[in-house]
């Protein structure tokens, strides 16, 4: 009984701590563009043993205009699709991006965007459409000149990718496989914020200092009866 | 006064139960052997057949203070368990044997704070019943007030660790027509759990089904009020698992000394009836 008891205390610390880890990293990623709120939601398993998954708010993060030309704001749904270096493609929603000195539009993380868009080197003025396309005004040309489009996909179940860090997102099972999205609507000149909700982190972070107080409590409680039971005699 | 036996000689000196010491030889016969002497009324219910009794009681006590004690550790392990209700222990007095089968865990029916999560998944309970979740691998169906919800790929509404498959009214597990692409929209669910799924491109409503919610002895409650986009915290309130923890440790304080005594005493007589061999 005693032993059972400590463990369902130290189980729930170990819980605690894991809810902990994912407030510190929405609260580092506060200003992160594109970042999806984590939560560790703690539930019951059989037999009364806690359990916790983490979860991650897909919903979109409201834009703030930069008024860069090479920063896109995905509004709803939605993902860019990035080349990393090793050649596998994972997706992500940080729509701050920058351009290589080969002129190929890229990631703040130095992933390709799509399978690799490149811009000419004397353009004068880069439009990215609502849906994706790219195109540029390069001088002394009097129509803009299409050099690709960002095709955003989407995922049956969003929530269901894994991260693999860096802002970056691949696919899972359980996510189902990328679907292109039609319905796109980019905005050019704004970067999406992250939806971390900070009132709400702080409310957490209280409620898992009362849970994580009382928790030891209970297990300085428990080690002084196991004491008292273990010198019984005296 | 007991009757003295054939080679002991009883005295009375009504000494308390610690000074056992000085009784170990008698005065009147001044240690003669076979003589020995023992206060009354300390020890005369204990030198009978049900000697150690006591004892006994003594620890099925204390493990029974352990028992309230793991009550209140769940209660406080699962603080952080939206849906979770607080246990209560309750000890039985009616039963002469004190045990940990003698303190049960009852439910307690209040309704936990409502949360705002502002997940379109999340469904709370606001007044007392349960949700109906069937585990799809034995076929076996439990409640739960834990309303976080989440879809798989093909649009079946899943408990939170995709474990458990969620039933409606009709006995059927609830699905989406599909995962649509913005939920807080699409998916919508009125105050009597009927969950009804938007589509935007037709404008069009379509009703996917109502979530059950039963008593927990399994009967349908009429009076339901479900709550979109909300969770129901605990009804856990720390200070009061502390409140109850306390008499606890009083508890198993008093019955261990109990049981100290009462093992000194016996060790004593033991002792005591050594000597006089």
């Amino acid at each position: 009984m005693l032993q059972h008891i400590m463990t369902i205390a130290a189980d729930n610390g170990n819980k605690q701590f894991m809810v902990l880890e994912q407030i510190a990293a929405n609260v580092a990623n506060l200003n992160t563009a594109g970042y999806k709120a984590r939560r560790f939601e703690q539930y019951l398993f059989q037999d009364n043993r806690l359990e916790g998954i983490q979860r991650v708010d897909t919903t979109t993060g409201a834009p703030m205009r930069t008024g860069r030309e090479l920063d896109i704001a995905i509004k709803g749904e939605g993902f860019i699709p990035v080349t990393q270096p090793d050649g596998k493609v994972a997706y992500t929603r940080d729509g701050s991006l920058t351009k290589n000195s080969d002129g190929y539009l890229m990631t703040q993380r130095g992933d390709l965007v799509g399978n690799g868009i490149q811009l000419p080197l004397n353009y004068k003025k880069l439009r990215i459409h609502p849906d994706g396309t790219v195109d540029v005004l390069i001088k002394d040309q009097q129509a803009p000149q299409v050099v690709g489009k960002i095709q955003l996909v989407r995922f049956a179940n969003a929530e269901g990718l894994e991260s693999i860090g860096n802002n970056k997102l691949v696919p899972t099972g359980n996510s189902g496989q990328p679907e292109p999205l039609t319905d796109v609507l980019l905005e050019q000149g704004a970067i999406e914020r992250s939806n971390v909700n900070i009132h709400s982190q702080i409310d957490q972070i209280l409620r898992l200092n009362a849970s994580l107080i009382s928790n030891f409590r209970i297990i300085k409680f428990t080690d002084d009866i196991f004491r008292q039971a273990v010198n019984l005699k005296q | 006064m007991p009757t003295p036996n054939s080679g002991l000689c009883w005295v009375l000196p009504r000494k308390p139960l610690t000074d056992w010491e000085s009784l170990g030889r008698c005065t009147q016969c001044s240690g003669k052997e076979g003589s020995i002497h023992m206060t009354i009324p300390y020890i005369e219910g204990r030198v009978s057949a049900d000697q150690g009794d006591g004892i006994f009681t003594a620890a099925r006590s204390m493990a029974a203070q352990l028992a309230i004690l793991n009550v209140h550790t769940d209660n406080i392990a699962n603080f952080g368990v939206p849906g979770y209700q607080r246990k209560s222990p309750v000890v039985h007095p009616f039963s002469d044997y004190i045990g940990p089968d003698q303190v049960e865990p009852l439910a307690s029916q209040t309704v936990g704070r409502l949360r705002n999560s502002g997940q379109p998944l999340d469904f709370a309970l606001a007044k007392p019943g349960y949700f109906q979740r069937l585990n799809p691998e034995s076929g076996q169906i439990n409640l739960s007030r834990d309303g976080r919800f989440k879809v798989n790929p093909d649009g079946t509404l899943l408990s939170l660790d995709g474990r458990y498959q969620i039933l409606s009214t009709a006995g059927t597990p609830l699905r989406l027509p599909y995962v649509p692409e913005n939920l807080n929209k699409q998916v919508q669910v009125g105050n009597d759990g009927a969950i009804t799924f938007y589509e935007p491109k037709t404008g069009n409503s379509q009703a996917v089904g109502t979530l059950s919610v039963v008593s927990p002895t399994g009967a349908v409650v009429t009076d339901v009020e479900i709550r979109q986009g909300f969770v129901e915290d605990s009804n856990v309130y720390l200070q009061e698992e502390f409140v109850g923890i306390m008499p606890v440790r009083r508890q198993f304080e008093a019955n261990r000394q109990l049981f100290i005594l009462q093992n000194d005493t016996l060790s004593r007589m033991i002792q005591e009836l050594g000597r006089a061999q």
